[in-house]
């Protein structure tokens, strides 16, 4: 048995990955570390008293933290209000709500965690790992079906807290992923503890993403009873249909054009405790047909009392966007905001600095911007936490472009 | 012992052969050079003693010898240029010196070279001996290509040109939701004519993706399944390794904004081990010297790999004359020192006998 003190932490990032784990027994201390999958290295260090041993624990998880460490299964309140860290298409995602992502495979060998995506044959260790069911470019239709039926038979599926759903087979077919969906729906009831749902952990090498095509996820998500998160890659036919949730907390669309109907769902949703909404509204040829006056209900701030954190991000109109948000009455009480990824500039960065509430945010991401010098040395300081960063010098306004369009 | 010497055939005045003649230089090794522009017109100066290595570079890019290659007028520059009697005349080119020069005087043999310069004949003589993706030979038309595509059931694939590499003309094609295609490729369409540039672009028009694809084709290209590709944080990757020797020397990661990663097309170079754990590190490496083993008598193979996303490896190409990594090194050497002290080391000469990459 593990002592119940055990705190495990891990960091995944380019070509590592490691952990770090420390538990305390009285005046001492245990630490491990090492590569994920490994037993790694332990030391154990006796101090004087048990006041000296977790002093110095606390030290040791703050200085593990400030290097980019996070928490297994740390559902601090910051990780869950803030929105999910923002997610390239160009890697499978390795982490999901601090818990390590495994793919399940039925037909996976019980073997030792690579350092490609560990695969295991059925649900395992919940307390610190979630799973994907995906197929890869050698599978074939009726593969993705035949997993997940597979991973909702696992007698602990009702411990699961994570499920990230990957290709399914011909993401760009019309017919989208409703069978997948009607599977989740009908056994909703199961996945009872399931707070997080990333749907579409598909890559720009895998498809296009103006190409994936949804379906309608509002039965879905509203039947999901302890969902708290949720993700979605690709717009085309995405639906949220009658979606109402008492415990829903942070919604993303990630898409190449976000169009007004999914807005129009999503606006008339049912959303008590929705914290934070992220949309990559995209450009026009890929279906993103969404305009600033499209948004007022939103940025009105009478639709979800509970919004604090908003990303309208990856647009062509991302000025005007900015203007908007900066002169609505949702501003004041946002504490993060996120206009990352589209064509802002100048223009835009004037109505935030024009914009008093603009400082009391907590944090500010205006990441791939059209700046100049002069205005990223006066926005530098705007708030508690700006991100500035990728400046890209265009030829005129014609020459900007958004992030992710293809 | 009569002293260590090479003739080195290739662009003249170029950063290649600029390139060996440091390396030469800096191991006390005479190098004499012979442009491919002479070397083709007055061939009785393709002259080499006993000891000597020879080491046939690429012809490059200039318009003269091109034509004199491929037999056809010069094209404009940055024009694609078909690939097929450009390769013909390669290969007449190589079997005239050989005449001149046996086969065991050169670095790496004629043969090897049309091999690794015909990307089927690569494929099919790699095949079964290590992964690489699925491959055909494409049909001649956009029609008989979609076809074919329908037929393997691929929803995506690469179209790249049989004869030479570098990128040039390699298209990315996607199949996609009522019958949409989308292409993303360096090619632009000017006038009607194909033209190579640095940056990707890609194209929805079915009218512009035939004429950028048809020319290829008729000049023959491979249908080459695409592989979701491992990428980096920003953006897909692959992996050239440099080996001499049957050792991989000098590797690199091309971290492209694109499916398609040249280093020309602005790729960002990575070290492997900024990208890549050890073990999948080491897995590259090892599936590059194994495809180098099936060229045993070349001295030098620039094999292109990448990683899927269960982070296996598979060849994507290998390039005869692969080993243009300017600043590039492994343990202190570039490529062209690491074929220097090949070299030397097969001549039994001190400077050759220093370590081998393990």
């Amino acid at each position: 048995m593990q002592p119940p003190s055990r705190r495990r932490f891990e960091m995944i990032e380019g070509a590592s990955s490691k952990f770090w784990e420390i538990s305390q027994d009285g005046a001492s201390l245990t630490v491990s570390y090492g590569r994920i999958g490994t037993a790694g290295t332990q030391k154990v260090t006796e101090f004087g008293t048990p006041e000296a041993a977790s002093n110095e624990a606390a030290r040791l998880i703050r200085e593990k933290t400030k290097k980019g460490y996070s928490e297994v299964g740390g559902s601090n309140a910051q990780d869950i209000f803030r929105p999910p860290t923002h997610q390239d298409c160009h890697r499978q995602i390795q982490r999901f709500m601090n818990y390590t992502v495994t793919n399940f495979d039925p037909d996976a060998e019980a073997r030792a965690e690579e350092d490609g995506r560990a695969s295991t044959p059925n649900l395992r260790d919940l307390d610190r790992r979630v799973y994907s069911v995906r197929v890869g470019y050698e599978d074939d239709e009726g593969t993705f079906v035949r997993r997940l039926q597979a991973l909702l038979d696992d007698p602990k599926v009702g411990d699961l807290k994570g499920l990230v759903i990957g290709p399914w087979f011909c993401e760009y077919d019309e017919d989208g992923p409703g069978d997948v969906a009607a599977l989740l729906l009908a056994n909703a009831p199961r996945l009872r503890s399931l707070k997080g749902l990333f749907i579409g952990d598909i890559l720009g090498e895998e498809a296009e993403i103006s190409w994936i095509h949804q379906c309608d996820w509002g039965k879905v998500l509203s039947a999901l009873p302890a969902l708290e998160q949720v993700l979605i890659r690709g717009g085309e036919g995405l639906e949220l249909k009658d979606l109402r949730h008492p415990r829903l907390r942070s919604i993303t669309l990630q898409t190449g054009g976000l169009s007004k109907t999914t807005l129009q769902d999503l606006l008339q949703a049912d959303l008590p405790a929705l914290r934070a909404l992220t949309l990559w509204l995209g450009v026009d040829d890929y279906g993103g047909d969404i305009t600033v006056d499209d948004l007022a209900p939103l940025l009105s701030g009478h639709l979800f009392p509970e919004l604090e954190h908003l990303g309208l991000q990856d647009s062509e109109d991302q000025d005007d966007i900015a203007q908007a948000v900066a002169n609505s009455p949702l501003i004041t009480r946002l504490k993060g905001l996120d206009l990352s990824m589209g064509t802002l500039s100048d223009r835009g960065a004037e109505a935030l600095l024009a914009c008093p509430a603009v400082a009391g945010l907590r944090w500010l991401n205006l990441r791939h911007n059209y700046f100049s010098e002069a205005m990223i040395k006066r926005l530098k300081g705007i708030c508690a936490e700006v991100n500035l960063s990728d400046r890209i010098k265009a030829d005129g306004p014609n020459d900007r472009y958004v992030e992710v369009s293809e | 012992m009569p002293s260590p010497y090479t003739l080195l055939i290739g662009e003249a005045g170029s950063r290649r052969n600029l390139a060996w003649q440091k390396a030469c230089d800096r191991a006390g090794m005479e190098c004499r050079e012979l442009s491919w522009y002479d070397a083709l017109t007055a061939p009785e100066r393709i002259r080499l003693p006993a000891h000597g290595t020879l080491r046939v570079d690429s012809p490059g890019t200039d318009a003269r010898v091109w034509s004199l290659l491929s037999g056809l007028p010069a094209s404009l520059p940055g024009e694609r240029r078909p690939g097929r009697a450009w390769a013909a005349g390669l290969r007449q080119a190589l079997c005239n010196f050989e005449l001149c020069i046996p086969k065991s005087q050169w670095l790496s043999p004629a043969t090897t070279i049309m091999t690794m310069v015909d990307k089927w004949a690569t494929y099919t003589h790699l095949q079964s001996k290590v992964p690489q993706p699925i491959t055909q030979l494409a049909g001649p038309t956009i029609e008989a290509l979609l076809d074919q595509m329908a037929t393997l059931s691929w929803g995506q694939a690469f179209i790249k040109p049989r004869f030479g590499s570098s990128g040039a003309g390699v298209v990315a094609l996607r199949r996609g939701p009522r019958g949409r295609l989308r292409a993303t490729t360096p090619a632009r369409l000017e006038a009607g004519r194909v033209f190579n540039h640095k940056r990707l672009l890609s194209t929805e028009d079915p009218v512009i993706i035939a004429q950028l694809l048809n020319p290829v084709l008729e000049d023959g290209a491979l249908l080459q399944r695409w592989i979701p590709k491992l990428s980096a944080p920003q953006g897909p990757m692959d992996f050239r390794v440099v080996v001499v020797g049957g050792h991989a020397t000098v590797r690199v990661a091309r971290v492209g904004q694109g499916p398609i990663t040249n280093l020309h097309l602005n790729a960002a170079r990575a070290q492997l081990s900024e990208v890549l754990s050890p073990e999948a590190e080491a897995r590259v490496v090892n599936a590059a010297e194994s495809t180098a083993r099936c060229f045993s008598e070349a001295t030098l193979v620039g094999v292109d790999l990448a990683l899927d996303l269960a982070h296996r490896p598979y060849v994507l190409e290998c390039n005869a004359w692969g080993d243009h990594l300017p600043g590039l090194l492994w343990h202190e050497k570039d490529c062209q020192d690491w074929q220097v002290q090949h070299i030397l080391q097969a001549l039994g000469r001190p400077g050759g006998t220093g370590e081998v990459a393990a």
